[in-house]
């Protein structure tokens, strides 16, 4: 990282920067560390400074429709089961044991929704993974950069705190999500295919506690990086002020070094700026179409469940609702992920300039 | 005439008969309260050939055992119901509860390669 400070011509030309994509001049020092980051970005910062709504609308996937009905395959089944549930309920109305169609109807639905869950927490843990990779090659060029730029504290805590804590939380996602849910998905399927009412609410109860805790954790989290944050910055700009002084006392040339060493500074907090705009970039066209399967899957369960309503399954209703739930859960971890390495990321920018 | 109205008719006609019956002759309105089932079936036979017929088409297209074990569930609880009603009609009410019974086993049976599977997951996750 000290290579960094050493090497000389760092103040490259704000435009140039903020393009991203823009070749830099080739004597920047470590330009082929942050290089891809900043081409790989799927829009840049100059895109974001012209038009930002544009900008934001381009990390959205680039057809919805195939997203919608990508997620409708997994869910094709399942509603022409209720559909047939619905018919069949027809047909039984005021007659038949009620109770026996609905104990068959939620074996039913359980089997038919098993696979789809089960594929949405594979894909959840295979970006968690991908992320995980992501940002351990990420963080430690981004913490060499605000270690260049004069913030050797900052780096430090981007490369220490802030990735351990990210890796952590997506490893135990990766790592615990499948069981987990297959765990609850056989715990909800008992309690509704029971007759004891009372166990499914207490599922939903549980999704919703968990749901709850992420939330709170996510809170935390926040609250401690930006404490951190603060302590950081206050550490690092003590060391700058301390260097400044010592290099304007040089006799002659330490006004000129002084200088020199506020331009090459300023160059780092415009680099710094990029490269955690295309890191956050690089991420958002991941989360957003990944956030927007979730919320297609908890929407078509929704729709499941007030079709079953529609049959009056009450037992279906409450199947349905759980794995909602589930599904609310893993989108509070994916939240979860994402906010951290928003807002590790915006502070480290935001905040000390950039 | 439209089979909505001679169906309608049919049923007026069986209920007015076995009101007659009913009072002389028990056995009577209950053999005819039998064939007034078998008539009705026949006569709505035609009519529901078509809806069977997409219906089996469709669980096939579906290939799913779901499918399959509730329409199996519910036309046993649709015959269940009717015979369990008979039985009541008859004044055989041991048997009335002989017919739930068994229809309650069936459509157990016809569940349980559900059953089976959900227990088979849940047995998968226990190792």
């Amino acid at each position: 990282m000290n290579g960094f400070m050493g090497l000389p011509g760092t103040a490259a030309p704000a435009s140039l920067l903020l393009s991203g994509s823009a070749a830099l001049p080739g004597d920047l020092p470590g330009a082929a560390l942050w290089q891809p980051y900043l081409d790989g970005a799927p829009r840049t910062a100059l895109d974001f400074a012209k038009d930002p709504w544009a900008a934001l609308w381009g990390l959205l996937p680039s057809s919805p429709l195939q997203l919608l009905r990508g997620v409708l395959q997994h869910y094709a089944g399942l509603l022409l089961f209720l559909c047939l549930l619905t018919l069949a309920a027809f047909l039984l109305e005021g007659h038949g044991d009620r109770e026996l169609l609905n104990f068959t109807a939620v074996c039913g639905c359980g089997v038919l929704a098993w696979d789809p869950m089960m594929t949405l927490a594979g894909t959840v843990c295979e970006k968690m993974e991908e992320w995980k990779r992501f940002l351990v090659n990420f963080l430690p060029v981004y913490g060499g950069v605000l270690a260049a730029g004069g913030e050797s504290c900052g780096g430090a805590a981007a490369g220490g705190f802030l990735l351990s804590g990210l890796c952590v939380l997506a490893q135990c996602t990766a790592a615990g999500i499948v069981p987990l849910l297959q765990s609850y998905l056989a715990v909800s399927m008992t309690c509704c295919i029971s007759s004891q009412k009372g166990l499914a609410p207490l599922c939903r109860t549980l999704g919703g506690t968990l749901r709850g805790a992420l939330l709170l954790i996510g809170k935390i989290l926040t609250i401690l990086l930006g404490v951190q944050r603060i302590m950081t910055l206050q550490l690092d700009r003590t060391t700058l002020q301390l260097g400044q002084m010592l290099a304007g006392s040089v006799p002659i040339i330490g006004q000129t070094l002084s200088q020199a060493a506020d331009t090459v500074l300023a160059g780092f907090q415009l680099l710094k700026s990029s490269l955690g705009i295309a890191a956050l970039l690089i991420l958002g066209a991941e989360f957003v179409p990944l956030y927007m399967e979730l919320m297609l899957h908890l929407l078509f369960l929704t729709g499941c469940s007030l079709l079953c309503g529609l049959s009056a399954s009450e037992k279906c209703r409450e199947l349905f609702l759980c794995l909602a739930q589930a599904v609310r859960c893993m989108a509070a971890v994916v939240a979860l992920f994402f906010e951290l390495v928003a807002a590790g990321v915006v502070l480290m920018m935001a905040v000390g300039g950039g | 005439m439209s089979l909505p109205v001679s169906l309608f008719a049919a049923l007026l006609l069986l209920t007015v008969l076995q009101l007659v019956l009913q009072k002389y002759s028990p056995l009577f309105a209950f053999l005819l309260s039998l064939a007034g089932a078998v008539l009705l079936a026949f006569r709505i036979g035609d009519l529901l050939q078509p809806v069977l017929a997409g219906l089996a088409l469709f669980v096939r297209r579906t290939d799913g055992q779901a499918f399959r074990c509730l329409v199996r569930c519910a036309g046993i609880l649709l015959i269940t119901d009717y015979t369990r009603t008979l039985c009541h009609e008859a004044g055989a009410d041991s048997l009335g509860w002989c017919a739930d019974f068994v229809g309650r086993c069936l459509v157990l049976a016809a569940a349980f390669p559900l059953l089976e599977e959900i227990g088979g997951k849940i047995w998968g996750i226990a190792g």
